[in-house]
Parts: structure tokens; sequence; C-alpha cells
């Protein structure tokens, strides 16, 4: 190991790659911050600049700019309610309510501090346990991945808000709509009348539509140019001691956001929904979380940006590319002739080693930007609501299409903006679409698929053990909260029979 | 009506004027080079050194431009919409020809033109090392043991990769009751899943499971071609091993136009493919990723593709999937 740390520092000593490491932070920061142009997209653009780069050079600025985006990403979400990438979404449901409140600077802090937080520590995972995670990565099968996206949908119940049954329409209105597109598993097209639903609903047009859009229709309501007042932040070491209380739910969402990176096609998306999920339950105040906690904001940061260090395992180990990011690195490191798998420690140990250092070193000087930034763009809030509209829209539109080159994903943006405005009247929440949109596909194609294999035979999901530790997992969180409902409401009964008699003591 | 039959007229006028004056200078500005997959992948990687190889010879910048989406269908719109003046072409893989007979039927072969083939690769088969099937032998012999022990994991149904395993059982006498196909989303997925041990075996090609057959954790037990590969001089080819499957069947890189494009123009680009395919530059790659040049002018490309097509046509009526 430590052989192979000399050579990724001696790679480091040329003025290329340190440029490489500050060109990446400063493009990701951008191509995060941009709604549609997401990680993956972004560093495809960069590819075909690459071609005459030395490959540490390459794969230094791709992956700095892959860390520094999927940060920053939770700029204009905290700041627009716009997720500049798909995971920000989820540090939207808190970190919007707080710039509402003019807390905006206090959740941009929250939001670079643990996003760093949780990217050192996972990378520091990374490099002392990256061969084992090839185990974990190998261990998911079909029948698995199913059972992992059921115990995801599961987490509806804590994801809800303050009714389930509407989180239930809101997740079988996403399941619904995952069913759109060519069928996993025989090829036949389901309700595709345009050949841009052949892959289903364009997934960042749906995203951008239901949580951006929605928010500027919303705030066509109120005419006028209001303006919410901010409040100011301490100064730098103050700013830094926000952090504290959430060391606990910093640790559990870094463990959370590494382990579902090491997943091939989870994610960060899913790492941010679990890690929200779970720290609603850990915490004090779990009934103010979509309104603006900073637990929320801080839970989604840390693991989706945890999930980073944690998707680099199986690509590295194994040349598996579990997320569209990933897959453009294997693609940027091919054209350099470096195939990353089994051999790549052996053959290239200057490759992984120097991507440990860029994510080591990248960081302190992400977490400047952003820390000033914190200052710097919270500056936007004191623009009047009239012109920002005005500019989200525009990007966002820009955005959906400059992901896929279609216009027909402009129209699913505008559309999916229309049914998020009128499903928040009824106070339906975004958030369980989300979950559905992105583990729907994931929970059909490989139910079938496990029944192909296994020859119609439901029992293989739960004679595979990781498939059963899921699925009853999934059955647990379920029930839980209805339990606790039925026995709160016994309780409540009793407290109330209490206080009954103690108010007839007290009038004697 | 009168607007309509002038413009028709015009159409028509520049389709017969219009190539006429271009062609002795073609090409006199920069070619566009639509590819269906983003970039970073191996289609998108041979593209573009092909393109800096041409622009050498042609003496103009071929600008690639990436139109994934809709599974090709962003990027045949654009090149059927073209004007067939050699200004604008496209890559075309197997996969395509799938598509014309499956999800994208507003197109078939003869919707576009064949200007050249570039390479091959032929279909192999992969094993966990810890499998007890250690040639095709052994596969055919466990799957008629017990029907079903054995699944073989792939692209979606109706993929090349599809019918590769097709042909290879129809020449073992393996049915779709002995060994099951279970689709997933890409071929990768699909080696991932014998790497895992998910599934008894896979579909896939040389360059896709070098590393893992290098590390030992992949077995090759059959390779679908004439020649054993090159990076696997041990493994028999499915011939050698006494199963007559169809080695044509390959899956093809290539490039296509727009329909109508004067022969001139399409003799001298694909001179101009057949001149870049012989740099060092793309010799050496084409080694690297295991691919087998293999050009084809227009006239035999155009062959081959109708031929591919029929054969695609017959196999996707007999699997059940022409819905």
């Amino acid at each position: 190991m430590i052989d192979g740390f000399l050579a990724g520092l001696s790679a480091f000593s040329s003025w290329q790659v340190i440029a490489g490491l500050f060109g990446g932070v400063v493009i990701g920061y951008i191509v995060g911050a941009l709604p549609g142009l997401s990680a993956g997209v972004g560093m495809a653009l960069l590819i075909p600049f690459t071609f005459g780069l030395d490959p540490v050079v390459s794969v230094v600025m791709l992956v700095t700019l892959y860390m520094a985006s999927e940060y920053s990403g939770a700029i204009p979400a905290i700041l627009m309610n716009t997720p500049g990438e798909p995971s920000s979404a989820i540090t939207a449901l808190d970190g919007y309510p707080m710039r509402e409140r003019g807390e905006a600077g206090e959740a941009l802090t929250l939001s670079i501090l643990s996003s760093a937080v949780g990217s050192v520590i996972s990378t520091v995972l990374l490099i002392f346990s990256v061969l084992w995670m090839t185990k974990i990565a190998l261990a998911f099968g079909p029948a698995e991945y199913f059972a992992l996206a059921v115990l995801g949908l599961s987490l509806i119940s804590t994801l809800a808000g303050h009714s389930v049954l509407r989180g239930f329409i809101a997740l079988l209105f996403g399941l619904l709509l995952t069913t759109v597109g060519t069928d996993p598993v025989d090829g036949v097209m389901r309700y595709v009348f345009n050949d841009g639903l052949l892959g289903g609903f364009p997934f960042i047009a749906a995203l951008i539509g239901l949580f951006a859009l929605s928010e500027v229709l919303r705030m066509l309501e109120t005419p006028g140019n209001r303006t919410t007042p901010l409040k100011a932040l301490p100064g730098l070491s103050a700013q830094i001691g926000l952090l504290k209380p959430h060391t606990g739910n910093m640790l559990r969402s870094t463990f959370i956001g590494y382990i579902l990176g090491v997943i091939p096609g989870a994610g960060a998306t899913i790492a941010s929904i679990t890690a929200y999920s779970v720290q609603k339950r850990f915490s004090k105040s779990p009934q103010t979380f979509g309104k603006g906690n900073p637990e929320g904001v801080v839970a989604a940061e840390t693991a989706n940006n945890a999930c980073m260090p944690g998707a680099l395992a199986p690509m590295l180990a194994l040349g598996i590319p579990g997320k569209a990011s990933t897959a453009v690195l294997v693609g940027a490191l091919a054209i350099q002739g470096v195939r990353p798998g089994p051999l790549i420690f052996t053959q290239h140990p200057e490759i992984p080693y120097s991507i440990y250092i860029a994510l080591l070193v990248g960081m302190p000087f992400m977490v400047m930007l952003g820390l000033f930034g914190s200052r710097m763009w919270v500056r936007l809030t004191t623009i009047p609501a009239s012109v920002v509209t005005a500019i989200v829209a525009a990007t966002c539109l820009l955005g959906t299409y400059s992901e896929s080159n279609e216009i027909f994903a402009v129209g699913v943006a505008v559309g999916f903006g229309i049914v998020g405005y009128l499903l928040a009247k009824v106070e339906i929440e975004p958030a369980p679409i989300v979950l559905a949109l992105v583990l729907g596909y994931m929970m059909e194609s490989n139910f079938r698929r496990s029944l192909v294999m296994s020859g119609d035979d439901m029992t293989v999901f739960l004679r595979e053990p990781i498939s059963a530790i899921c699925l009853g997992l999934a059955a647990i969180i379920f029930v839980a909260p209805l339990v606790q409902t039925l026995l709160g409401r016994r309780r409540r009964r009793a407290a109330a029979g209490e206080t009954s008699v103690l108010s007839e003591e007290a009038s004697r | 009506m009168l607007t309509r039959l002038l413009r028709a007229a015009a159409i028509a006028a520049s389709l017969f004027v219009a190539p006429a004056v271009a062609m002795a200078d073609y090409p006199e500005k920069p070619i566009r080079y639509l590819l269906h997959v983003s970039p970073g992948g191996a289609t998108d990687v041979m593209a573009r050194k092909l393109a800096i190889a041409m622009e050498k010879t042609l003496g103009v910048p071929l600008v690639v431009e990436n139109k994934p989406g809709g599974r090709g269908a962003t990027q045949l719109a654009d090149l059927a919409s073209a004007k067939p003046d050699g200004y604008t072409i496209g890559a075309v893989t197997s996969t395509h020809i799938g598509a014309f007979n499956q999800t994208l039927k507003q197109y078939n072969v003869d919707s576009f033109d064949w200007i050249a083939r570039l390479v091959n690769e032929p279909y192999l088969i992969v094993v966990n090392k810890d499998s007890k099937i250690k040639s095709f032998k052994d596969l055919v012999d466990a799957a008629n043991a017990k029907p079903g022990s054995v699944v073989m994991a792939g692209f979606v149904r109706g993929s090349g990769g599809h019918f590769a395993w097709e042909i290879m059982a129809q020449s073992a006498g393996l049915d779709s009751k002995k060994v099951r196909w279970v689709p997933f989303d890409s071929v990768g997925d699909a080696v991932t899943a014998a790497l895992g041990g998910h599934a008894e075996a896979a579909i896939a090609y040389v360059d896709l499971v070098k590393t893992y057959v290098d590390a030992g954790s992949l077995r090759v037990i059959g390779i679908m071609s004439e020649e054993r590969a090159r990076q696997f001089p041990d493994v028999p080819t499915l011939k050698e091993q006494g199963f007559d499957a169809d080695t044509s069947w390959q899956q093809m890189r290539g490039i296509i136009g727009p329909k109508g494009i004067p022969e001139p123009i399409k003799a001298k680009l694909a001179a101009a493919v057949e001149q870049a395919l012989k740099t060092p530059e793309l010799v050496a790659y084409m080694e690297e990723s295991s691919l087998i040049p293999s050009f084809q002018p227009p006239a035999e490309f155009t062959a081959t593709a109708a031929r591919e097509n029929a054969l695609t046509k017959e196999w996707m009526e007999r699997l059940g999937l022409t819905r």
C-alpha cells in the first residue's frame, strides 16, 4: 500500500496533475450546480478533452469533477428548490424550507461541511476496504436487487411526512409512471407514444419538473417582488461549529452512503433517501423533517458524498461501472489504455492511488470554495422573486434539453411541473414519487429476471440470504410505524384517563 | 397545393443537381459524424479515433456528435432527415438492425445508405471460475441432464447476443426449456452476474471479459468464430468442439448515411475509412480492444446488412419476438 501511495504521490509532482485537480473541482462546482447537467454528463462532456492528456491527469480531473458536482447540486437545491443533481432533491426537502426562514447561509454551511466529512471518511474506508468491498458488490444478483428495492420502497413509511395515506398515493403514482417504457425482459413497448419514452420517463426531466418548475408555478401565486430576510452568518470558526451537534448523524449517513455506493446500481439518490429516513428515525424532532430541520440537510449531503468513493470500489477493483458517472471513468481510462479491474492494483497502481490522493487533497479546496460561497451565493435570495423565477425556469428547461438533446424531455419537465404543482395543492409531496422513480425499474426488472432464472419459483427471494434479510427488514420498517401509531393511540388514551383522575384529585 | 408542388419540385431538383455540383470537390466543409451513444463508451472511443484518422485523408474535420436517447431513435431521426450529400454520416452497429425489427420499425435497412464496415467482434461464452462446466460440451450435457439447471445471461431478448446464443443452442440441439435466456440491461451487467455466480454462464465479447479471464475469475468455454481469439489461444472455437454454429453472426460496427448519397461520394468516404483503419493508432487500438478489422466497401456492406437483417427477421419470428 505504501508503494502505491508513493507511486501516486510521485504522479502528483507534475504541475499538470495539480492543474487538473483544481480544474476538476471548479468545473465540478459548475456542472453540479446546473440542473440537468449531472455528474455523469459533465464528465462525459470533458472526455474528448482528455484524449491528449496523461492518464493520471485525466483521471484526477474527472474524479475531482465527480466529487465537487456531488456536493454543488445542493446549492441550487437549497437556494431555489432546484436540485442540481438527482440526489440533492433530498437536500432540498429541508434545505429549501430553511432558506425560506432566512437560514440559507446556515443550510449551505452545513451542506458543504457535512459533504466534506462524508467524502473524507468514505475515502479512508475505500482505501482500506476496496478489495473486501468487491465481495459485497458481487453478492448482489437479481434476487438481492429486488429485495434491496423493496427495502428502499419501505422507507416510504418514514418519508411520507404527516400523512401516510398521501405518501402511499404518491408512491403508487410514481410506480405507475415507471411502467412506461420498454419492458425490461421481453422488450415489448408499454405506453410508448413517443420515441423519447423508449427508456421510460426521462428521470432528470421529471425531477426538475416535480421540484423546480412546480415551485416556480407556486411562486407565481404571490404577486409582487417578495424577498426573504436573510440571517447573517457567524464568523468562520463558529460557522464550522454549526456541525457539532450532527456527529452521530454524519457517521451513520457516511456508512449508509459508502455501502450503497459500493452496490452497483444503487447510487447517490438511494443513499440520500436512506440516510434521510434513518436520521428521521433517530431524530428527537422527526415531526420537523421536511419543514427545515438541519439534520435532514446533513444526512442527505453526507450520504450522497460518501456514496461517491464507495462507487469507486467496484469500478477500480472489478471494472464494474455501477453508475453512469463511473461508467464514464471506465471509458476515460480505456481511452488511455488502462483497464480498471482485478489487475489494476498491480499493473497500474498509480491510477487508484492518485484517485485516493486527489479525493483527499481536493477536499480542502472544495471546502474553501464552499464556505466562501455560503457567504456569496446566499445573496441570490435577496434578488426579487420575479427575477429568480424567470432565471430558474430558463435554466431548468435548458438543463433538461442539454441532458438528452430532445425537446420531448422539456415537455416532460413542464408536464411534471404542472403535476407537481397540482399535487402540492392536495398536500401530496414529491419525495415519495422520486423514491418510486428511482427504485421502480430496479424492482420490476430484477423481480422478473429472478423469476426467469429460477423458473418461476417465488421462494428464490427467501432462499437467498441477503434477499431474505432485506425483505425481512422491509417488513419490519413497514409495519413498525403502524404499530407505533396504534400503541401511541392506546397510550394517549391511557394518559387521557390519568389526567382526568388527576384533575379529579385537584378539584377535591 | 401549388406551393407544395413547387416545394416538391425544388427538392427533386436539388436531389439531382446539387450532388452533381458538390461531387467534384467533395469534401469542402466539415462532416458531421453522429453517434447513438454517450461519450466514453467503446463505440464512442473508436469513432473518435476513426474521425481523427479520416480527417487526415479527407482534409476536412469530422465532427463527432453524440446523439444518445431513444435507443438510437434520436441519432437515426437526425440522420434520416439530413441531406444525402455526404456531409452527415452516422455510426451503426448490429444493435441498429435489431432495433429496425423491434423498437424502431419506422426504419429498415433500406432507409439508409451503408457506407463501410469497420470491425467485427465474435461472441463467446464465459462461466464462473467455480463452475463445473469446462467446455461447450459440458454445458450441453448439463442442460440435457437437468433442463433448466443452466441459465444464460446476456443483453435484452432480440439483441445480437441473444441470437448468437440461439444459433449456438440450435447447433447443439438445445431449446429455451433446457437453457433459459436471462436478459440484463447491458452485456456488462450479464458478465457481472456471471462473476458473482448468479448466472451460470453469459454471452459476451473478448474485450469485455479479458481482464476477468486474465485474473482467473471467469473462464471462456467457447468462441463462435472461424479462428481462435488471439487473446485466448487455449480456448477452442465451437467448430473445433464439434458444433457447427454460423460464425458469420458477429457484432459489427460500421458507418451509414441518409439514403441517396451519390456513389462517388460513398466511394470516397469508404476509401478514407479503409485508409484510416490502416493507421498505426487505429491498428494499435483495435488490437488492444480485441476488435477484428473487417473493412467492407459500400456494395458488400449493403449486402451484409441485408443478410443480417434477413437472419434477424427469421430469428425474431422463430422466437416470437415480432410483437
